[in-house]
């Protein structure tokens, strides 16, 4: 009598998503646009995910900017990882490491009153992400961890 | 289609400023153009309306806040008008909602600046 095959349980792997770009502005909408669309797909709200993806441009205007001192031809690394609790999404770079770089605490009207175009980027990110943290990856490259709970999205909105 | 396309136009004494797409690191050497261009023609009552505007991340938001102050120190003011609800979303979050009045339609946009004896 033949045997019945036993069901095998799928391995389960995280999913990870990873785009590579070069260091010009002109990718940020790309960036931003698949940012987005992954958000929503994971479940996010519309004005969520709109949040995330500015996230997402800021922090990789400040790696062209400021870790790569607005020089094209290097390369950015975004893996999105929407598996879980959150929406985890690292920005890998081998230009400056941007936590030397010194960041004032957000203040709009001392911004205003200074006549100052910069300093929001990383207030934006603070902002609309749970979590952000600069630092350097097991690979020698150095990184940004933005996360993004899921549950506690909705009550941002 | 382009990433962005500014149209700047007079109604009365206010100059209406549309931005068309979206405004980042990439677009918003046009966008600051035409708030620069509309100071130097003499505007000081600017109204952005945001009908056509996706989005607006920091470089955007930074030529607002470099340029409102100058702006109101000659009188004049930017107002924001039509901002979808993602926009709006932003400018709650970091408080610009607290720094540029927005208003829901063009038409309130303009009447602000005239605001009308007892209505």
């Amino acid at each position: 009598m033949p045997t019945k095959p036993r069901k095998r349980e799928p391995e389960r792997k995280r999913a990870l998503m990873e785009l590579r770009f070069p260091s010009e502005n002109r990718y940020l909408h790309m960036v931003h646009q698949l940012a987005k669309t992954l958000a929503e797909s994971t479940g996010f709200e519309a004005v969520e995910a709109e949040q995330i993806a500015l996230a997402v441009d800021e922090a990789a205007t400040n790696v062209i900017q400021h870790a790569y001192g607005g020089e094209p031809g290097h390369e950015i690394e975004v893996h999105f990882d929407p598996e879980g609790e959150s929406l985890d999404i690292v920005i890998f770079h081998e230009g400056e490491p941007l936590e030397s770089v010194p960041v004032p605490e957000f203040d709009l009207d001392k911004l205003v009153a200074e006549k100052r175009k910069g300093g929001l980027g990383l207030s934006i990110m603070r902002q609309m992400m749970d979590k952000v943290e600069h630092g350097r990856a097991g690979t020698g490259k150095n990184m940004c961890v933005m996360v993004r709970y899921k549950q506690k999205g909705s009550e941002r909105s | 289609m382009p990433d962005l396309t500014v149209e700047c136009r007079r109604v009365g004494d206010v100059t209406v400023i549309s931005p068309r797409g979206f405004i980042n690191a990439h677009t918003v050497r046009q966008f600051e153009q035409a708030l620069a261009g509309a100071l130097a023609d003499g505007s000081q009552k600017i109204l952005i309306n945001g009908s056509g505007l996706a989005y607006i991340a920091s470089a955007g938001l930074g030529v607002i806040m470099g340029l409102i102050e100058e702006v109101r120190s000659r009188g004049g003011d930017i107002r924001l008008a039509e901002l979808n609800e993602t926009v709006r979303n932003i400018f709650e979050v970091l408080g610009f909602n607290h720094l540029c009045r927005v208003l829901g339609s063009e038409r309130e946009g303009l009447e602000s600046y005239h605001p009308i004896a007892g209505g």
